[in-house]
């Protein structure tokens, strides 16, 4: 059998505090129709149900919101924010270290407000056979056999 | 460079992750600066978080 595995350093990042972390973030390559547009930094997120685009990315995919259509979504702390699914289908792709390009289709949702694009379970971690965070090497591990 | 206090709360094309091409404080700002430009398609276009994440 053949596997790909590819391997993606953490990001470091300041926070207001001065404290220094590192995020599992990679970039995507997220396409629709004639439309396309690298988006990053994504959070790599397993706490997210879904793939999470702010609202900015549906206007560029020309995607309309329909503001009757959504799903309320509870945040950790349990803030509640609502969430619009796109209207089609996204075609992702990202670099896979050397291999051929990883790509794969998926609905995401748009929220409003939210900066950061999050891959949750369905859109990013349902489409590869294993993602590991592996924080002591700071690097997060991509696996599609 | 990416991660810098001073690009809190703006959007960002980078290019390699780290080198910030164009900023923006809207993203039609910043997508009006990087269109046309021949190394569109290299550009990590995102919004420089200023926020502690719990979730």
């Amino acid at each position: 059998m053949f596997m790909q595995v590819s391997e993606h350093k953490f990001r470091k990042h300041e926070l207001p505090n001065g404290d220094i972390i590192y995020r599992p973030e990679i970039d995507v390559l997220a396409g629709f129709q004639q439309f396309r547009l690298k988006i990053g930094p994504c959070l790599i997120d397993s706490g997210s149900d879904y793939t999470i685009l702010p609202l900015e990315y549906a206007e560029y995919f020309n995607h309309e919101i329909n503001e009757g259509n959504f799903l309320e979504t509870r945040a950790a702390g349990g803030g509640l924010f609502k969430s619009y699914p796109s209207e089609d289908a996204l075609t992702f792709s990202i670099l896979m270290n050397g291999f051929r390009p990883k790509k794969w289709r998926s609905n995401v949702m748009y929220v409003e407000g939210q900066t950061t694009p999050i891959l949750g379970i369905i859109g990013f971690f349902n489409k590869f056979d294993e993602v590991v965070i592996d924080a002591a090497r700071k690097k997060a591990r991509l696996v599609d056999k | 460079m990416f991660y810098r206090k001073e690009y809190a709360g703006k959007w960002l094309a980078v290019k390699d992750e780290k080198k910030v091409i164009a900023s923006a404080e809207s993203f039609k700002d910043l997508i009006q600066q990087i269109e046309g430009r021949e190394d569109k398609e290299e550009l990590a276009v995102g919004h420089a978080s200023k926020h502690v994440y719990a979730g």
